[in-house]
């Protein structure tokens, strides 16, 4: 009976020996959420980093804008808060902004609606209301009532279009909000009288305008000469670490990534 | 001997009738009762295809539409998907013009992920009956194995409005559709067209070894 108990010890000590390292293998899951302007870009790179890693790591992607990723990310929801936005005063503490790749913001409107070019004064005269028909817009083929297709407040593209466009200047209050850039592209491009802004990942279907006489295209924001241009981050609560501080370094430093990211945004470097 | 074949037969051919007819019954009853009406009467149809663009082997383009508007969708893989696209962008009607407002944020996981859903955010209203939803997947290796029967398959729910006996809305999820199956041809990777060929051939060995 003695040593039918010591081999049943022995066995089950086996057993804990081989279970302990299985657990301590585990991947980890990094959880992100918000920006909707970077969710596209994310995907992609996780998709090559999953590839190149050898699937070291699980992934969820979640969205609901910037602001819902730095607020996941402040209060320990998610590992990495997506932001297409500029860090703000009003944000927690001990969030770190990392900076992964630019991205232009374009203007655009309904392919059968070509602009020349808009101005800072125009695009604030346009999406602040003080031009409210297209006959008002130098260039413009078409005349009617300007439609309005902006972003809702916790985008991160809206704050940013409001930085770099806009300036001190406030949006018209009749402007059409959405959620997404995706709406704002199928907006305008159901609408001939429809004007909004997307991130360039988003322009297919519709025209974009240049602004200051620059077109809103990859090359022209890869050499800087696009003005319309803002930073994509991947928020984290205190410096990434671990998992996180791995896949964010293979964002900003690998070549396989870079590449990816070049596809329709501008990589850091 | 024969009148009496004969009479077992009329027997078993009324037998049958009965059968039929109280089944037939049965089914028309929860049909006419509008207090047993199914929870979602909506059909969606959709089939994948390959996605040069994403990605040569692995790459897919999912379609679908359905005879109802719908709130949200869900696509579920019998493996593991490793990417999709986190905001669909193209809903077309019959006519072929992009749809205005119909809109879905996909989340969920990537890598070890077996499916994933998208809901529709507010002012968005969702799809519209008959219109095309069209978006993209893709898997760590391509679908294309063989047997043809250790494919993936994937199949969709979608979330609808219905109206209860009294004519009030609730929300439902639907029964699971399949999505058609891409077409392989031209798809298989040179190296898994090799791999296969040896597969079968340890398959052989495998056999005979028992």
């Amino acid at each position: 009976v003695s040593n039918r108990l010591r081999r049943a010890a022995v066995l089950v000590s086996l057993a804990i020996f081989a279970a302990v390292p299985a657990v301590a293998q585990a991947k980890p899951t990094i959880t992100a959420s918000g920006s909707t302007s970077v969710a596209p870009l994310y995907a992609l790179l996780a998709k090559k980093y999953l590839k190149v890693c050898h699937h070291c790591v699980n992934f969820r992607l979640l969205q609901g804008g910037s602001d819902v990723g730095v607020s996941d990310v402040a209060h320990g929801r998610v590992s990495i808060g997506n932001s297409s936005r500029d860090p703000k005063p009003t944000d927690p503490g001990n969030l770190v902004f990392n900076p992964i790749a630019h991205d232009a913001i374009c203007i655009i409107t309904h392919k059968n609606n070509t602009i020349p070019s808009l101005d800072q004064a125009g695009v604030q005269a346009i999406f602040g209301g003080t031009i409210r028909d297209w006959s008002g817009v130098a260039g413009s083929p078409i005349s009617g009532t300007i439609d309005v297709d902006v972003r809702t407040a916790a985008s991160g593209t809206q704050d940013a279009f409001q930085k770099i466009f806009m300036g001190t200047n406030k949006i018209f209050t009749g402007a059409s909000q959405k959620a997404s850039n995706g709406l704002v592209q199928s907006a305008v491009a159901g609408d001939p009288n429809g004007v909004g802004y997307v991130s360039l990942a988003f322009t297919q279907g519709v025209t974009t305008v240049p602004y200051k006489g620059v077109p809103c295209t990859l090359r022209d924001a890869k050499s800087g000469a696009y003005g319309g241009i803002r930073t994509f981050y991947m928020v984290t609560l205190g410096p990434a670490q671990g998992a996180v501080k791995k896949w964010i370094k293979f964002v900003t430093h690998n070549k396989k990534a870079q590449k990816v990211i070049a596809t329709d945004w501008v990589p850091l470097h | 001997v024969t009148k009496m074949r004969v009479g077992v037969r009329a027997h078993s051919r009324w037998r049958i009738a009965l059968v039929i007819g109280a089944l037939s019954v049965a089914c028309l009853i929860p049909l006419a009762s509008p207090g047993a009406a199914s929870a979602s009467t909506v059909v969606c149809g959709g089939r994948l295809k390959f996605d040069d663009n994403l990605a040569r082997f692995t790459g897919l383009i999912y379609r679908f539409k359905c005879t109802e508007n719908i709130l949200a969708f869900s696509i579920v893989s019998s493996k593991q998907i490793d990417f999709f696209n986190p905001e669909q962008l193209a809903y077309f009607d019959g006519a072929g013009t992009l749809g205005s407002g119909e809109l879905f944020s996909c989340e969920g996981p990537l890598g070890q992920g077996f499916g994933f859903g998208c809901d529709t955010r507010p002012p968005a209203l969702g799809m519209l009956a008959g219109h095309t939803l069209i978006g993209e997947l893709s898997f760590p290796e391509s679908p294309c194995v063989k047997p043809a029967s250790d494919r993936p398959h994937l199949w969709l729910t979608v979330t609808t409005t219905q109206n209860d006996v009294n004519g009030k809305p609730y929300t439902t999820s639907s029964q699971p559709f399949q999505l058609g199956g891409a077409k392989c041809k031209g798809h298989i990777p040179e190296a898994q067209q090799a791999g296969n060929g040896n597969g079968k051939r340890h398959g052989h060995r495998h056999h005979r070894h028992h």
